[in-house]
């Protein structure tokens, strides 16, 4: 359900009807720079302003921020702790014995393991940024304007249409389903699933004729309209991006230029 | 009738079945008269909604023809273009008709693909839009609206192809009571326009108030087509076509049938319907009747009118049209009828109550006619302001 949650919010902030080129400059550059940085200085630049840009100015509830941030959350920890125990460099601070084995907890894996959460952090806070205010439909304009086939943004619009669509069939197979005790236990769970996949595929395809039906019966041609464009960038706009992206990419190139300690 | 009997759509003997189904039209004959409104009236199964597409040629008769605007469907590509921009067909399921991911798109999609340039397209979907009372709502997504909203853009986006024919498959299927007479009011306002509206319902009392034409459809053959009052008449008809008798119609055959009321009373309205009963009460006084102002919107509205509301003490006010709604709306003007509001006026009238009625263009002329001609036929001394229009009384 995140994906419809993400898209609600993303179509109703006080974002959503800038210029997506920007925001998509703003997001992946920044995304670009952390990924880059030597030190954990630029990534947690990025999070924390990122983090009040979303919440303070575009006007994401800090609830629904803090959620989605906490997602890759296991996935963080588990690295983190491979990392520590795996990676070596510098001085050995305590030592695990594990029966035959030892493992060493070392400065070096210390800070390998800051830069990465930081690294991570900060890269999902860039991408957080680009999901909570660009809207789906925008993001169809970009393709637009990045040259794409228009035959792929074509099917990529109906795939969206249709998503939701979907969606929609299958909470209501899944609503009939937990009220007859189908996900009662394990064994009714999987008979259920395997139930509502194959009804799923069966009303995807007469959605698919009705689909045809509808796009015939308004003399379909092989076209289709664009999105409505937003609200056209303006240079303090383009200067305030580009002035942020100049600061994470001092944070995040510095170490190179004066030799990291 | 005024119109001619000219046929938009004419059926000649259309059979036609699914693979592997009985027939579902069987022999079917039947005319769609230009500029009336149809109703097309039967039970679940009866092939109502085969009927339909088989109007813009979405189904091919397996036996048979369909002549629209004297010419037979040809079911080569471009002829059918050119019937699908003529017979606009709105299904049931608003969701399987809206293809786009935006409100504008989705409007957009049948001038786009009928060739029209951007700048005109954008002109078309924005004066559709402001038709069916969505102005505004072009960067919306569909799975984000109302179900009437979303019905309204399956209409815009059949009525920006500019069709002659509005065929609408259970219009008010899945809308609530109050949405379905909205609906109801918008499909009256672009019949006003000059659009041939056809529409599939088993709303017995909808199709009573609404229809010049009733078709009645069971087992895919047409038991019968004429007024309504020629349906609502013969409950052996009725039974056949699994329709219930709205309570109204029983009144009304019970009290013709004592010979207090003659038979064709309730096909004009409930106004006329009182009317005629309290004629027959011996020593019933009635008052001085009260004033119906009507209100031209089409140029907004003017700073007299909340005044005039006040000044003169209009208890009941109500608007006609998408468009007088929003502006009444807009300005805060509280509407206390949005449906059958003429009816409901007249009988406001007839208890000496004064109420205003906002409306647009020509229908300000339709207003005025029903009133005058319903004041006159019972010598009743309704008077009528209007309100607004060039050269006419204007308040201070």
């Amino acid at each position: 359900m995140f994906d419809v949650i993400l898209e609600e919010y993303a179509s109703s902030n006080r974002f959503t009807e800038r210029d997506s080129r920007l925001k998509f400059t703003l997001g992946f550059g920044a995304l670009l720079l952390v990924s880059i940085s030597m030190s954990p200085l630029a990534p947690i630049f990025v999070a924390i302003s990122m983090a009040l840009i979303v919440i303070l100015l575009a006007g994401i509830p800090a609830r629904v921020y803090l959620s989605l941030l906490l997602l890759p959350s296991p996935f963080l920890v588990l690295s983190i702790v491979a990392i520590l125990l795996i990676t070596g460099g510098g001085n050995a601070l305590t030592a695990i014995h594990l029966g035959p084995y030892t493992l060493h907890l070392s400065t070096g894996a210390i800070v390998i393991a800051i830069n990465t959460a930081a690294r991570i952090l900060g890269g999902m806070s860039a991408l957080l940024f680009v999901a909570l205010t660009t809207p789906m439909v925008e993001l169809f304009s970009l393709l637009k304007s990045l040259r794409l086939p228009q035959e792929f943004i074509d099917l990529s619009m109906l795939v969206y249409r249709c998503t939701f669509l979907m969606l929609a069939e299958a909470i209501a197979i899944q609503n009939a389903q937990t009220m007859r005790q189908g996900y009662s236990n394990f064994r009714n769970s999987i008979r259920s699933i395997s139930l509502l996949g194959s009804g799923l595929f069966i009303r995807g395809w007469n959605r698919g004729e009705e689909l045809l039906l509808a796009m015939d019966s308004r003399c379909y041609d092989g076209r289709f309209e664009m999105p409505l464009k937003g609200k056209r960038m303006g240079r303090v706009e383009i200067s305030l991006v580009f002035a942020y992206l100049v600061i994470c990419g001092f944070l995040a190139l510095a170490p190179y230029i004066w030799g990291s300690g | 009738m005024r119109e001619s009997d000219e046929p938009a759509i004419e059926f000649r003997e259309v059979s036609f079945s699914y693979p592997f189904r009985p027939p579902s039209l069987r022999r079917l004959s039947l005319r769609i008269i230009k500029g009336r409104k149809t109703a097309i009236l039967g039970p679940n199964g009866a092939g109502k909604t085969t009927l339909l597409l088989h109007c813009n040629g979405s189904l091919r008769p397996d036996d048979g023809a369909v002549i629209v605007k004297g010419e037979q469907i040809r079911y080569d590509r471009s002829s059918l273009r050119r019937i699908r921009r003529t017979v606009g067909l709105v299904f049931q399921r608003s969701d399987s008709q809206l293809i786009a991911p935006t409100v504008y798109q989705d409007v957009a999609f049948g001038p786009v693909n009928l060739g029209m340039e951007s700048e005109q397209v954008r002109e078309i979907v924005e004066e559709t839009l402001h038709a069916v009372g969505l102005s505004g709502y072009d960067r919306r997504v569909p799975h984000q609206l109302s179900e009437g909203e979303k019905k309204r853009v399956a209409i815009a986006g059949v009525l920006a192809m500019g069709p002659e024919v509005l065929v609408l498959d259970e219009p008010t299927a899945s809308l609530d009571p109050a949405g379905a007479e909205e609906m109801m009011d918008l499909l009256d306002e672009l019949h006003e326009r000059g659009v041939t509206l056809v529409i599939s319902t088993h709303d017995v009392h909808l199709a009573l108030g609404w229809a010049d034409d009733v078709i009645l459809l069971v087992d895919g053959e047409k038991i019968h087509q004429g007024p309504p009052g020629s349906v609502f008449d013969r409950p052996e008809l009725m039974r056949q076509a699994h329709l219930s008798t709205p309570p109204l119609v029983e009144l009304v055959r019970g009290l013709a049938a004592r010979g207090v009321l003659p038979r064709d009373t309730l096909w004009k309205g409930v106004p006329v319907l009182i009317e005629a009963i309290t004629e027959k009460i011996p020593g019933y006084k009635r008052g001085s009747c009260g004033t119906i102002y009507i209100a031209d919107l089409s140029n907004g509205v003017s700073a007299h009118l909340p005044q005039l509301i006040e000044e003169k003490r209009i208890r009941h006010t109500g608007a006609m049209g998408t468009i007088a709604k929003r502006e009444a709306a807009r300005h805060g003007i509280q509407l206390h009828f949005t449906h059958g509001v003429i009816d409901k006026c007249l009988l406001r009238a007839t208890m000496g109550e004064d109420s205003l009625i906002m409306t647009t263009g020509g229908m300000v002329a339709r207003v005025r006619e029903r009133v005058s001609e319903f004041s006159l036929s019972y010598k009743l001394d309704i008077s009528i302001v209007e309100i607004g229009m060039p050269g006419e009384e204007h308040i201070d």
